[in-house]
């Protein structure tokens, strides 16, 4: 057992009751310990005691980040010695000796738990995890309030025993909100869990916000239905969330949302921008504008360098298809005069996703013009890869899908997001040469005979390879 | 009262202990195994890119370095296999959701390792029967900086004073090792995909008695287009991982020495040979089985499938004709410029499939020769088909070719209950015994309930065919598999093969046995190895491509042969961790270092230089 750190930063994922219950009882095992070996007086039992406390606390935790593991280990190992302490009080009655060590334990346990309620976002709201914490602070204030009984008296057993009846109620309130998930961080894309559905909260601020459900099936988001997006994968919905905390209905889910109350920064207007906003977080930068609003100089360069290879395989006409959002005009601006005339040999497309994934779905199949059809940076997305792959489409990298920038977005990203273009450029301004990259599936059997393909990556069952060294 | 008390005290401390110890034992990261020294090899490739090997030998490994230079020290023999590191690309949606629950959310420490891509490497493993160190990895030579080759194919048998020609699948690069020097290795070159600009997606090699060798790019040109060859003929290509394909001379320094169109220069049947893109000249050119007779002067390569279109677009059929049927022969007579002498369509045999992909003809995946020199020819497998072909004659304008075995009958032997046909069973590695008696068959097998619900799967086996007769027969060989009985119960001509042996492998993954290698050395009474034709043992490999949904158990296992071609697994052969017969390629660490599972691809005997006449 050890600890183990969640995906970084976002919610911490609740635990199975089973897991939960076995920690508990690693806990409450680990006051036993304690409580006997602080029956003897000796240094070195106080110590091992400490030791004991100690190691159950990491074996009982899983935190988001080294903070939170820190705290947490504190937290669980000063109930287990304040816990000990206790019982070994109910047996021994040696106040002068083991109250001082209860009440450092008791201190521990208040200031680990206010440092881990700040942390876990806690507020007076009606969330069950913020009601489950009041409880379990109330109990403290309980056990602490018994505890300073017992020292003036110095004699009662039953002001133990009732001491320990508290903080036996107050372990299980703690193990209980693991169970639980803690409110969300504010004004970051939310990835927390409905049931058994993984969801994302883009970008969580007051007013229009996207949601992604990693499911096929279509479902209810607040009311409304769920529908797919070209180019992304799972069902979106396109929700309005008011300032501050609020619950979103996810089918018949609840989900925790905290938008905040800034509403500085960009509105997602799609997917893509969705996946930026998400790059963006996992690096713990901020997004000043959905990637369709410009066309970025990375972008552009990598635009100028396929075209300038084109026309050096003396493919003379390349002809550029976009749409009408800004990006895609600042790149059909850039590369007039640059795709030659005559007979198209090659096409490059420069929209947004959905317009790509139209045009794809046009060229599917067998009517691709012989020298191809090649992809703007911001189109590297998965399902637009997959679904129409028969186009055989290739890409202008700015960046090294392989290199190691790409390996730590692809780490931190969710299990279940997809990677993309525009997330990786949200993520690191880490740039490489200009390499044109081919796509091939490489699911090299029958897709009926049902066997499960690869998820992870940029291109799940399938392989992006560079196809030019170009300096 | 005293006594039990101390009892229970000590209990409770060694449990304390025990509880704090696990939880630091399995927070602290393990370091990479002690004692491993490192030996780097590099060269520039063509585009100036620094390519790098890197040996990480055993104390073991270092014994035998030292001993030779000293000059004492047994010989060794050893097993090399060409393996890429699983990562989170290689995860599939089963294995998440059947993640087994464990006090803590944690998988397998060697499953945890395996998030980020890690280097690829061939593993050199000690195969000397007897030695203390048999089964032992005793070098992990990786390379670098390519990551995520996909590490495939290398030859099929090792020769004296060649290289080893070792073929990224996904990263489109060819490595040349030198092997004169084991356990320890170094690089002589490497082939990029900017040097086969005419062809992607390499498979296998078969190496030359100069020691160059040919290389099947099975996947068209790395852009769509033209593309000119070295022979200064033009093929338009629907691009990387598409069509045509190419087969590829590459020097012992990794150069690209030739690269020779697969397809002809007019168009095949465009029904047949369907293109994804349509190509102006349709081809079912996508070579992967590799083998040469150089002294007949031919080459003979079997297509597979165009293989980035399997899966095709979801609104459209899919098209069982991606899988290849075709087997192509080349005149070698110019080496530098392989004349395409015959395209044969493997026939359609009696089975009638209700998924016309699992007809018999489909995805000829492997080629074998012969290799006396009174016999002419040629074997070919179907990996969705699950049948051998045979031609007698691989010279001829014309070859004819015929089903001479269907997996089936091997299957059924195993498997009393197989209720369904060798359709779609993975038949990989196929391969002639050098003295022409016997032809060895990996099968990955097909997987339970995968035609419906009361198919029991194809057994996951290796297998021996006696072809003695058949090559006797010579052009008048009348075995032919034609009637659905001999499906069953193999071929009634007297000519036909007949199984000498099989082997079941037990495995419950979505792979199987997909590879092998036959044992060309023996120890001689001079302390020397040489080069024989008598196989006493193979060895195979259980991975296909994790990424195609097939992947295997990741075990290389050694199997004996006997005289008469019967198998039996080497339970001496064990896996030094596990000490499990077999050598298992999961594992946390490596002489390399904490790097979690690998995919062992394929494999090959090799002995050093000087240890061999």
């Amino acid at each position: 057992m050890a600890v183990v750190l969640a995906h970084d930063g976002h919610v911490v994922p609740t635990l199975p009751v089973s897991v939960v219950a076995i920690r508990w009882l690693v806990l409450l095992l680990a006051a036993l310990v304690v409580a006997a070996l602080l029956r003897r007086t000796t240094k070195s039992s106080v110590a091992v005691a400490g030791v004991v406390a100690v190691g159950s606390g990491i074996a009982a935790t899983s935190a988001s980040t080294w903070t939170f593991a820190l705290v947490s280990v504190t937290h669980r190992a000063a109930a287990a010695l304040w816990l000990g302490a206790v019982l070994a009080l109910a047996v021994t009655r040696s106040w002068r000796r083991l109250a001082p060590l209860g009440m450092v334990a008791a201190t521990a346990v208040a200031v680990s738990g206010f440092v881990q309620a700040r942390l876990d976002r806690v507020g007076l709201d009606a969330f069950a995890f913020d009601q489950l914490v009041l409880a379990k602070a109330l109990l403290f204030a309980l056990a602490c309030s018994l505890g300073l009984q017992g020292i003036r008296r110095a004699a009662s057993g039953r002001l133990v025993l009732l001491e320990s009846a508290v903080l036996f109620v107050a372990t299980v309130a703690g193990s209980a909100l693991t169970l639980l998930p803690s409110p969300p961080k504010v004004g970051v894309p939310l990835v927390s869990a409905a049931g058994p559905l993984q969801v994302t909260v883009v970008p969580q601020r007051p007013g229009l916000n996207l949601v992604h459900v990693y499911t096929d099936v279509p479902l209810l988001i607040d009311g409304q239905r769920t529908t797919t997006y070209p180019g992304a994968s799972g069902q979106w919905a396109r929700i309005t969330l008011p300032a501050g905390r609020s619950e979103v209905r996810v089918g018949n889910r609840t989900l925790l949302v905290d938008a905040g109350h800034s509403t500085a920064g960009p509105v997602p207007d799609g997917p893509e921008c969705a996946s930026a906003f998400l790059g963006a977080s996992l690096a713990h930068r901020a997004l000043r504008s959905c990637p369709s609003s410009a066309l970025s100089v990375q972008d552009r360069h990598a635009l100028e360098t396929l075209t300038g290879w084109l026309k050096a395989r003396g493919v003379m006409h390349v002809q550029v298809l976009g749409d009408s959002t800004p990006r895609s005009k600042q790149a059909a601006s850039a590369l007039t005069g640059k795709g030659g005339t005559g007979t198209v040999g090659a096409v490059l497309l420069t929209g947004s996703w959905d317009t790509a994934a139209r045009q794809l779905a046009a060229l599917s199949g067998r009517a691709v013009p012989r020298d191809g059809v090649y992809l703007a940076p911001w189109l590297l997305s998965a399902p637009l890869l997959s679904s129409y792959s028969t186009t055989a489409p290739l890409l202008a990298l700015p960046f090294d899908p392989h290199g190691s920038a790409a390996r730590r977005y692809l780490v931190r990203l969710p299990a279940g997001e997809t990677p993309t273009g525009s997330g990786y450029a949200a993520f690191t301004s880490a740039q490489a040469a200009v390499q044109i990259w081919a796509t091939a599936p490489v699911s090299i059997f029958p897709k009926d005979l049902g066997h499960a393909h690869a998820t992870a990556g940029w291109f799940p069952g399938g392989t992006l390879t560079a196809v030019t060294f170009l300096r | 009262m005293q006594a039990p008390l101390r009892r229970r005290r000590a209990k409770v401390l060694a449990l304390a202990s025990a509880m704090v110890a696990g939880g630091l034992a399995v927070s602290a990261s393990q370091p990479a195994e002690a004692g491993v020294t490192t030996l780097l090899s590099s060269i520039k490739a063509s585009n100036g890119q620094t390519i790098t090997v890197t040996n990480h030998l055993t104390k073991a490994a270092q014994s035998t370095i030292s001993a030779k230079a000293a000059g004492a020290g047994a010989r060794k023999e050893y097993l090399l296999v060409w393996a890429g590191d699983a990562n989170i690309s290689d995860t599939t949606g089963a294995e998440i959701k059947n993640t087994p629950l464990a006090v803590n959310p944690v998988r397998a420490l060697n499953i945890d390792t395996d998030a980020l891509p890690a280097p690829d490497f061939l593993a050199v493993i000690d195969a000397t029967k007897g030695s203390a160190d048999y089964g032992k990895v005793v070098n992990t030579a990786t390379v670098g900086p390519l990551v995520e080759n996909e590490p495939h194919h290398m030859q099929y048998i090792y020769n004296k004073g060649d290289k080893i020609f070792a073929g990224g699948l996904f990263s489109d690069t060819t490595y040349v090792f030198d092997v004169a020097k084991l356990p320890a290795l170094t690089l002589s070159g490497a082939n990029l995909p900017t040097d086969t600009l005419c062809g992607s997606i390499p498979d296998a090699y078969w190496v030359l008695k100069d020691h160059t060798a040919y290389g099947t790019y099975m996947g068209g040109p790395d852009a769509p287009g033209p593309c000119v060859y070295s022979n200064g003929e033009t093929r338009i290509g629907n691009g990387f991982g598409g069509s045509p394909g190419e087969i590829v001379r590459i020097g012992t320094d990794g150069k690209t020495l030739s690269e020779t169109p697969a397809a002809l220069s007019t168009s095949e049947d465009p029904v047949d040979c369907i293109n994804y893109p349509v190509l102006p000249q349709a081809t079912c050119a996508n070579p992967h089985g590799i083998q040469v007779r150089e002294d007949l002067g031919v080459l003979v390569a079997s297509d597979y499938a165009e293989p980035r279109n399997i899966v095709l677009d979801p609104v459209k059929p899919q098209d069982a004709n991606i899988f290849r049927d075709t087997v192509r022969t080349f005149s070698i007579k110019d080496k530098n410029n392989p004349k395409l002498i015959s395209v044969a369509h493997m026939p359609n045999g009696p089975r009638v499939e209700r998924n016309p992909g699992h007809e018999e003809p489909r995805g000829i995946m492997e080629t074998t020769v012969t290799n006396l020199p009174g016999h002419k020819g040629a074997f070919a497998s179907s990996m969705c088909g699950g049948v051998i072909y045979y031609t007698p004659d691989i010279t001829a304008a014309k070859p004819v070719w015929r089903e001479v075995f269907d997996d089936t009958t091997a299957a059924k032997r195993l498997n009393p209950d197989t209720v369904e046909g060798g359709g779609c069973d993975g038949g990989g590695w196929v391969q002639t015994s050098l003295d022409d008696k016997y032809l060895y068959h990996a099968v990955i097998g097909r997987g339970p309930l995968s035609l419906d619900s009361y198919d029991t799967g194809g057994a996951k086996m290796v297998y021996t065919l006696d072809i003695r007769k058949l090559l006797a027969a010579g052009t008048s060989t009348t075995c032919s598999v034609n009637t659905i009985r001999e499906v069953w119960d193999g071929g009634n001509e007297p000519d036909c093969p007949t199984l000498a042996g099989d082997l079941a492998i037990k495995d419950l993954t979505s792979g199987g046995p997909h590879w092998g290698t036959l044992d060309n050395f023996a120890l001689a009474g001079d302390g020397f190895y040489h080069q024989t034709t008598d196989v006493t043992r193979i060895a195979i490999s259980n991975y296909f491509v994790a990424r195609s949904g097939v992947d295997g158990n990741h075990r290389v296992c050694m199997i004996d042969v006997s005289p008469t071609g019967g198998l039996t697994l080497d339970s001496t052969f064990r896996d030094e961790n596990e000490g499990t017969p077999c050598v298992d390629f999961n594992r946390s660490t490596w002489p390399h270092g904490k790097y979690g599972n690998a995919k062992p691809h394929s494999e090959l005997f090799v002995v050093a230089d000087a240890d061999l006449k």
